[in-house]
């Protein structure tokens, strides 16, 4: 299949990717005389990056974290230039321009720096024709909007999950990326980091290591937008500097009632902020036909398990007995044996499975080390990213799918080809919500 | 309670209860609530569940609601996710009935109905003075489409008005994608030439191109060529990301006869798209791409190799790996280690002979790479060239592959008169065959064997192989080398004893501890001694031992070394021996950490004594960190 072949030969052209990576505006190497000062690539051949989304996400990614995967974040990135800060908190949009003004101020010897612009309205941000890329870590029905709008404004977008909150959202994303030719990658880091346990998981899964792949236990439920309750009258005042209706969007309008983080409170079933973590790894492993329709099962206990056209099944479940799988990873069983991973561990059993190295005759998966990293250098070559649309978009549709079969409590049978459920009009009308003007995608 | 209460609990026990009820029930009771005096929160969640539930028969209470501020959202989306014609009408007939961002959300749920009875509504909206309903209709009218629409949006596709045309432009990129999905690729040609003609922004340029190459079959190749060896980056990029889709077979085709004349990043989109097809197909373009001028580009195509099944560019990926730049040399190692199919090992094997020695080392180094454990033969040749680096190749991939077969052909080519320096990388594979021989005696034989044939100053070599043996029948040369007048097989003797496998050799080396002429043997025998006796699973052997070592030790560095073993026997004796060597101001430190180490464990079954042990720590002790755990063991609460 052709998708197949594409993914692993990219994962063997890593290095050409990494070596024209070096030159981003200019389409040969740069030469020495282009460096800028301290040996930096000088301005024009940097990424030009806005960062939409300053809570612990999106400044992790900026200024760099304990959990994040490159030291100094972006801002010290040597291949990145942030020019704009954006987000409807004041005091953290200050706070991040005076942290990047404070890195540049070292990085280039200028004390009076102020190369960064913070911003309230995305829009904004958006309309700036120097700037190449965003990082988006907003709100959970924040991010497809922007993303697609982002896209549109001609800028190549990494978005942190989810990524969509319906499927119809996420039909957009796929159209907009492929539409305005952008670059997007998924914050589902774990096919890049943590040392690779999760693509040697992959590997070693999709190459036999267990047996024929039987069923999967994704320790986490799927999840979808389906709100307890439309609207509210509970209201306290509005903390100074806070754009409350920004924050709001597209979401029906309610008064601001105290809680503004990741989402609202019942706004959601299941769970869609951790899942896409675990059925993105299960999606990649599992290799299924995109085409094919899922059938997906709900039981008494208010699990769901998905039944896929290749035979496999996917559990929302544990493994019974089996701790490993329960950070960000999963338990696939096969007849031969099993494979566990999560962000720290990587065990088989039996346990002389994962010691069996991979013969030159077995396929690989897609092979990036740094999740931004692999962002980067796909902006450079225009590359579909670890994590692309059509990846992280069948994965976000299998947990919403999943979702809207706990919202229901009944089976539902989800079409990826024609994007609904055939013959199921009470679960397609959960394909959508109607958002709230002006902010329709 | 009031009314307002009353409603939502209402609510919550219906949506408790829709799983039993009918779905006319349910819907009849929602719409109850939308026509009562509720609350805004009850009535928009009596609207959420219609979106689901509703029926034509919902449609008038929910049209009731569409004017109203704070409900007309919800209302609206109960109305647009229904399937049924009457929740189209009622959305058209509030149209003429509102303004504001209520009609921009109407305008938009009659986008996503996609009813081509909205068309007229919609397109007297594009030049509404409100830009929000302009850039709203013109949005629906791009996901609805249609002859009618188009038109309407072709003619105001460039008036200027603040966010209207870059929606306009938008829909109309929308509607001739709809066109070319269709079929009609000539109207959906002349769409995107007159966005292009004059875009808004360069991301609708883009756009427009990108579906003018799309589905322009007679330009598609000139506007793919030109944009790749141009100088428009935003296009240059685009047709990057098309032509990795390789879905053109036309289009890379004519692309590869421009080869020479493309950019780096363009020549390797096209390699990329190559490499999506299969193997034969992709070969050419890999065969320019090794000679491309540009190093990326020569980068990949060594890496592409690895998957194509072309034995003849195993000559090629060799002279990358040994005179390539440095990443090329990573690629081509790479793909030398893992090229496979048919013929891959033959072609690698047939190469040899002929290469040139710095090929050649790497066509061994990838045999080893590459876990071919049927080369034994072929490596050990290539282990005895005259080239250094070949030799050096050839032994290294044999020692990655460790194949038992290979010692004693090892041992006989490592016993040839050579320099030390020669013979080391020899010893160092010799040692991963042994420790990996699945047949520990036949391998001693083979190792004992070859004594005789080594020259002296080699045999010194063959003890450690011995030692990772580690049987019984290997002892006993490594015994009789401790007698030896050459001081430095001594030694090595003594050195390879220290570290054996089991605490068979201790008696021995305390043996030699307490007679070795010279001060310096003693030590390494003592320091062995101590070391293998850590092995001995008898715990009252083993403490004997120790106290014996102690007793002969003239130097504190032994005496600590060996109170750190005994720290390891969780008895009352050892404790014992342990607390006898505090009064030594020189060991106390030492003489503590054992003591504790012990009690510690000792603790639930002899509380006294561990108590009086840690007692006499504390007498003695003074580091922070031992004095504290003493007194935890006196049941001391921190100072």
């Amino acid at each position: 299949m052709k998708t197949r072949w594409s993914e692993t030969r990219r994962c063997f052209l890593r290095r050409s990717g990494a070596v024209l990576g070096a030159a981003w505006a200019l389409p040969t190497a740069i030469p020495a005389s282009a460096l800028g000062r301290n040996g930096l690539p000088a301005p024009s051949e940097r990424i030009r990056m806005g960062f939409i989304g300053l809570g612990g996400q999106g400044s992790g990614h900026l200024l760099g974290g304990a959990w994040t995967y490159v030291p100094g974040g972006y801002v010290g990135r040597n291949d990145v230039q942030v020019l704009a800060v954006c987000d409807v908190r004041r005091e953290r949009r200050d706070r991040a321009r005076q942290r990047c003004h404070q890195m540049y101020a070292q990085k280039f010897g200028k004390a009076d720096y102020r190369g960064v612009q913070a911003y309230n309205d995305f829009r904004k941000l958006l309309a700036r024709p120097d700037i190449d890329a965003v990082l988006i870590a907003l709100p959970y029905h924040w991010a497809a909007p922007l993303a697609i709008r982002a896209m549109r404004a001609g800028k190549d977008v990494y978005c942190e999950k989810p990524i969509a909150i319906t499927l119809r959202q996420g039909r957009q994303l796929l159209e907009t990326a492929d539409r305005y030719s952008r670059i997007y990658q998924a914050g589902m880091q774990q096919r890049s980091e943590y040392g690779g346990r999760f693509r040697i998981a992959c590997d070693w899964v999709r190459n036999g290591r267990i047996g024929r792949l039987k069923e999967v236990y994704a320790y986490r439920k799927p999840g979808a937008f389906f709100p307890s309750a439309w609207t509210s009258d509970r209201s306290v005042p509005v903390p100074a500097g806070f754009d409350w209706d920004l924050w709001l969007g597209p979401l029906p309008w309610r008064p601001f009632a105290g809680q503004a983080g990741h989402t609202l409170p019942g706004l959601f079933i299941g769970d869609v902020n951790w899942s896409p973590h675990h059925y993105d790894i299960i999606q990649w492993t599992l290799d299924p036909d995109p085409a094919a329709p899922i059938d997906v099962e709900y039981d008494k206990n208010d699990n769901v398990h998905y039944h896929y056209a290749n035979g496999v099944v996917v559990h929302s479940t544990a493994y019974p007995g089996e701790p490993i799988g329960s950070d960000g990873g999963a338990c696939f069983v096969g007849t031969e044996g099993r494979i566990a991973v999560d962000r720290a561990h990587l065990v088989s059993t039996p346990g002389s499975i994962l010691k069996q190295a991979l013969r030159p005759e077995d396929s690989r998966v897609a092979h990036a080390t740094s999740h931004s990293g692999n962002f980067l250098e796909c902006i450079r070559t225009r590359r579909a990213t670890v994590c692309s649309p059509p990846v992280a978009v069948y994965t976000m549709n299998a947990i919403l799918v999943g979702g809207i079969c706990l919202a229901l409590k009944r089976a539902v049978t989800w079409d990826p080809v024609k994007g609904e459920f055939p013959g199921d009009q009470e679960a397609n009308r959960l394909l959508s919500y109607s958002a709230r003007p002006p902010w329709r995608i | 309670m009031n009314m307002k209460c009353i409603h939502i609990s209402l609510l919550i026990g219906l949506f408790l209860l829709n799983a039993s009820a009918s779905g006319a029930d349910e819907e009849a009771d929602f719409i109850s609530i939308l026509k009562s005096n509720a609350g805004v929160p009850a009535k928009c969640a009596a609207c959420f569940q219609l979106r689901r539930v509703g029926t034509s028969r919902s449609v008038p209470a929910l049209a009731r609601l569409l004017g109203q501020e704070r409900l007309s959202h919800a209302a609206r989306h109960a109305l647009e996710g229904m399937p049924h014609p009457e929740a189209g009408a009622a959305l058209r007939q509030a149209l003429g009935e509102s303004s504001g961002l209520i009609k921009a959300g109407l305008i938009d749920s009659l986008g996503w109905r996609a009813e081509p009875e909205a068309v007229p509504l919609l397109i007297p909206l594009l030049s509404d003075e409100d830009a929000t309903i302009a850039a709203a209709a013109a949005t629906s009218l791009g996901r609805i489409g249609g002859a009618e629409a188009v038109a309407a949006l072709g003619a105001l596709r460039n008036v200027a008005r603040a966010g209207v045309p870059s929606s306009v432009q938008e829909a109309l990129l929308k509607c001739a994608e709809r066109l070319h999905a269709a079929g009609d690729e000539a109207g959906a040609v002349s769409v995107y030439l007159d966005v292009i003609e004059d875009p808004v922004s360069t991301p609708i340029r883009v756009a427009a191109w990108l579906g003018l190459a799309l589905s322009d079959g007679a330009r598609r190749i000139g506007l793919i060529t030109t944009a790749l060896s141009g100088t428009d980056r935003p296009i240059q990029r685009s047709a990057l990301k098309l032509i990795r889709t390789g879905e053109h077979p036309r289009v890379l085709q004519a692309c590869l006869r421009q080869w020479a004349s493309l950019p780096a990043d363009s020549q390797l989109a096209l390699l990329d798209a190559y490499l999506m097809q299969d193997a034969t197909t992709a070969l050419p373009a890999i065969r320019f791409a090794m000679n491309s001028r540009h190093l990326p580009v020569r980068v990949a195509a060594w890496e592409a190799l690895a998957d194509v099944d072309d034995p003849s560019s195993i000559p090629a990926l060799a002279r990358a790996a040994a005179d390539g730049d440095a990443m090329e040399q990573e690629a081509a190692r790479d793909s030398l280690s893992r090229v496979h199919g048919p013929g891959a090992r033959a072609a690698i094997l047939a190469h040899l002979d002929r290469a040139e020695p710095q090929h050649k080392a790497e066509l061994l180094r990838a045999l080893g790479e590459r876990g071919d454990r049927a080369t034994a033969k072929v490596l050990l040749h290539y282990a005895a060239a005259e080239a250094e680096t070949v030799r050096l190749a050839a032994l290294e991939s044999l020692r990655k592959l460790a194949l038992p077969e290979a010692l004693t052909p090892l041992l006989a080519l490592a016993a040839r008169p050579m320099s030390a320096a020669e013979r080391k990388p020899f010893m160092r594979t010799l040692y991963a065959v042994t420790a990996a021989s699945p047949d520990r005696d036949q391998a001693t034989r083979s190792v004992i064997g070859a004594f005789d044939r080594f020259p002296k100053e080699g045999r010194r070599g063959l003890l450690p192989l011995l030692g990772s043996l580690g049987t019984s029948a290997a002892l006993e040369p490594v015994l009789v080398a401790l007698d030896d007048p050459d001081a430095e097989l001594v030694k090595e003797a003594v050195r390879v004893l220290g570290q054996w496998p089991t605490a068979a050799p201790a008696a021995e080396l305390l043996e030699l501890a307490r007679k070795a002429p010279g001060s310096t043997l003693q030590i390494l025998a003592l320091r062995a001694c101590i070391q293998v006796v850590g092995k001995e699973p008898d715990t009252a052997v083993r403490l004997g031992l120790l106290k014996e070592s102690l007793s002969i030790a003239r130097r504190d560095e032994e005496k600590k070394q060996a109170l750190g073993q005994i720290g390891l026997i969780p008895t009352p004796a050892a404790l014992e021996t342990a607390v006898e060597a505090l009064a030594d101001p020189n060991l106390s430190d030492e003489a503590s950490l054992a003591v504790l180490s012990i009690a510690e464990k000792l603790a639930d079954a002899y509380p006294e004594l561990v108590k009086r042990a840690a007692t006499l720590v504390l007498a003695q002790c003074e580091r922070p960190d031992l004095v504290e755990r003493a007194r935890a063991l006196c049941g001391l609460r921190s100072p």
